[in-house]
């Protein structure tokens, strides 16, 4: 019997699992509502056109740049950073359950969630773009 | 347009994707693109960025619950999501050699049959509860507190379904929530909801991915994917109270015509834009 069948370690993944992506997404969305009603008092009446492809500031193209944009509390920034937390938030849950199944032995769960996560990283931090 | 009704209209559109990408598993893409392009006036390229949000929005939002109540399976989501990166890395590499627009209008053809076809519940198989030997070393049997009980069947052959969804998501930018649902629920025979709920849970981990690159192309526009993210989350939260109580057969019913929805968006948008390859213009529907 290996050590995984010893111990389950799925119920304690998917406690956990569920508390991060409910901490994630609740950050995400106070900052994305906060973003919204700023943008909405700051910039009220202005008009905004879409249908012509420029492509998104610099300062919201990598995870960086939001960070760095973000000192400056422009609405923009702020509204990037809630989309960034959403993002890096079933990143985190990747990551959070291959840590647990890595500690409890569970080797083919730990393996699986590993090559996830490195794919993961790869897409968000533009090695795939 | 003015601020207010863009952000509005988006929020709006976006709560609607929220609570019914939660409910089928397929993301808000399938509601969020047409309104974004056909309603707002803006360039797709935008509106898929914001969709790619959207389907992580609507994964977020709901998978707590999910987990918390048993309905999303754990296991299967993360063996599942193995093999749709493994298909995602083999798309990666065919992208660009295929022709996105033909793919798209038999996608489309398939996803309209498949709709078809899930509206009604599979036939059981003997011994519905018993999962197959895979799905015993791997655990992946019914979820605990999953009401009722279940065995995971044919786990080679969902494997099998989930790569070629990671290289259709890659190639085509389609179909990855609507693969998933399908082979889970005709193929694995998981209960529905619990095909939805999982599915769900995935769906983050895919569009998670492809996000990063749509953001470095500067596709993600915060002030279209800010409110299209809000509105999502606050419409998966509702979802995933929603489906509780709601009947399956309903529930069957709504994901067909969504299913349906997106196919006609495939074929029209395949139709559209033909003669070029996908990297040119990869879409996000329903990742």
């Amino acid at each position: 019997m290996s050590s995984a069948q010893r111990h389950d370690a799925a119920p304690t993944a998917r406690r956990a699992a569920s508390r991060l992506l409910g901490v994630g997404t609740a950050v995400s969305l106070v900052l994305l509502a906060t973003g919204v009603l700023m943008i909405l008092l700051l910039e009220h009446g202005t008009r905004v056109e879409y249908s012509v492809y420029t492509g998104a500031d610099l300062d919201a193209r990598s995870p960086a740049s939001i960070l760095s944009a973000v000192r400056t509390l422009h609405p923009r920034a702020v509204l990037a950073l809630g989309v960034l937390v959403l993002i890096l938030t079933p990143l985190a849950r990747v990551l959070l359950c291959g840590a647990i199944f890595t500690r409890a032995r569970d080797v083919t769960y730990a393996l699986i969630s590993l090559v996830v996560g490195a794919w993961l990283v790869l897409g968000l931090f533009g090695a795939l773009a | 347009m003015s601020l207010e009704l863009f952000v509005i209209a988006a929020f709006g559109a976006s709560l609607a994707g929220g609570v019914l990408g939660s409910l089928t598993g397929l993301g808000g893409g399938v509601i969020i693109v047409p309104v974004l392009v056909l309603l707002l006036g803006v360039d797709i390229r935008y509106a898929v960025g914001a969709s790619l949000v959207a389907v992580i929005a609507t994964s977020c939002g709901a998978a707590p619950g999910f987990l918390r109540s048993g309905l999303a399976n754990l296991r299967l989501a993360i063996v599942l999501e193995s093999a749709t990166v493994v298909g995602a890395m083999a798309g990666a590499l065919l992208a660009g050699r295929l022709d996105a627009s033909t793919l798209s209008i038999v996608l489309g053809v398939v996803m309209i049959w498949s709709a078809w076809q899930a509206r009604k519940e599979p036939v059981p198989l003997p011994t519905a509860q018993q999962g197959d030997t895979l799905a015993e070393r791997l655990r992946l049997n019914s979820a605990r507190g999953a009401e009722p009980a279940y065995g995971v069947r044919r786990v080679p052959h969902g494997l099998g379904i989930m790569m070629l969804a990671g290289v259709l998501s890659a190639i085509a930018g389609v179909g990855g929530g609507i693969l998933k649902v399908l082979a889970m629920d005709r193929v694995m025979r998981v209960p529905f909801k619990a095909s939805t709920s999982t599915s769900n849970l995935m769906i983050g981990v895919t569009a998670a991915a492809s996000t990063g690159v749509y953001m470095h192309r500067g596709q993600v526009e915060p002030l279209i994917a800010g409110p299209v993210a809000l509105g999502c989350v606050i419409g998966a939260l509702i979802g995933a109270r929603l489906i509780r109580r709601m009947d399956t057969r309903v529930l069957r019913v709504v994901f067909a015509v969504v299913v349906g929805l997106a196919g006609v968006q495939m074929i029209v948008r395949g139709w559209n834009t033909g003669g070029g390859t996908a990297q040119a213009r990869s879409v996000e529907v329903a990742q």
